[in-house]
């Protein structure tokens, strides 16, 4: 079985408590409530509003930040503090972070088929 | 436990800075007493405080400070100037957490409801919710979130502040803010205490039980 590079299921299996069932739902939450959040980050960034970028970035972050998405968590960060200090995104940021996003959700969906804790 | 589902409100964070806390050690040389004296003032909740799961006490230093600067007084009471609600005699002690993220107040519900804490848990989605249900039913704990859209977790825990029928409430900040942005926001108030995100779950239970043991312990004094 290929190791998850793009989040830790543990993360989120220890936070349930040990309870897979938890687990799993809960993955099924970040699928269902991602793609608003990310759509958010998306418009805030085309836009180029900095209060919105931060904030839209800050939810998606605490929320993938419970899948153990390191990357994907500096990755927001990196743009939040950016942005506070004036910066801007590069032109290519959302492509990649879209790409990452896209990754992270393939391995949650795995995580709900083959994760059960034994690795935790 | 008993968790109170509320139509409009939800259904269903750590690591504390140091800066905001301090070791018995610590304590008994801000205080300048023993650490026996110190342990002897958390033991009779006279001094706020908790223990992390590898049984170290972790005292808030506004609680260290409170009690510096008004000896014999609880320590949650540095807002005590202002007037307090009686507590009503046996009941237990209510904790509201404002979380708009689904998958964390879920956690939160998993994780608290597992504490065998004798309280009631509510939860609400956002600022507003809160403010509405804390002007409902005033809880003895309150966890706040704190970037949320509208009105946030700051102007929920300013409003408490502001409010001397509020004065009772411990209070706790969780967030994943930076200590740059939580300074920019005005820093952690006083008397308020504050948890990094991603929650430690050890933390926060070692702080919310030495919350309901102090409201259990004012419940007896008021019988």
């Amino acid at each position: 079985m290929p190791a998850y590079r793009h989040i830790d299921p543990a993360v989120l299996f220890h936070a349930t408590g040990h309870d897979l069932e938890m687990f799993r739902a809960l993955s099924q939450t970040y699928l269902d409530t991602s793609p608003a959040m990310f759509a958010r980050v998306e418009q805030a960034v085309r836009g180029g509003a900095a209060q919105a970028i931060v904030h839209s970035c800050h939810t998606l972050r605490g929320t993938v930040a419970l899948l153990g998405a390191n990357a994907l968590v500096a990755r927001l960060a990196a743009l939040e503090q950016l942005v506070r200090h004036q910066g801007v995104a590069a032109p290519e940021w959302l492509a990649e972070t879209a790409a990452l996003i896209g990754a992270v959700e393939q391995e949650v969906r795995r995580s709900m088929r083959e994760y059960t804790g034994a690795q935790a | 436990m008993r968790i109170i589902p509320i139509n409009y409100i939800a259904t269903i964070k750590p690591i504390m800075h140091t800066a905001d806390v301090c070791t018995t050690q610590k304590a008994a040389e801000i205080l300048g007493i023993s650490v026996t004296s110190v342990q002897q003032l958390v033991e009779a909740g006279v001094i706020e405080a908790w223990k992390t799961k590898g049984g170290h006490r972790r005292i808030p230093l506004a609680a260290v400070e409170a009690y510096k600067g008004n000896p014999g007084q609880p320590g949650q009471d540095q807002r005590a100037a202002r007037a307090s609600r009686p507590v009503p005699s046996g009941r237990p002690p209510s904790i509201l957490v404002i979380e708009d993220n689904p998958i964390e107040r879920a956690l939160y519900e998993k994780q608290i409801g597992s504490w065998g804490l004798q309280a009631d848990l509510r939860f609400c989605e956002n600022g507003y919710q809160a403010l509405m249900e804390i002007a409902r039913d005033q809880p003895d704990i309150l966890l706040a979130d704190i970037v949320m859209e509208g009105i946030d977790g700051y102007e929920v825990i300013r409003t408490i502040l502001a409010d001397p029928l509020l004065a009772d409430m411990h209070i706790a900040m969780l967030s994943s803010l930076t200590q740059e942005e939580l300074q920019e926001r005005g820093g952690v108030p006083p008397g308020v205490v504050f948890f990094a995100k991603p929650v430690n779950y050890d933390e926060l239970r070692g702080y919310l039980r030495a919350c309901c043991a102090g409201h259990a312990r004012r419940n007896s004094l008021a019988a």
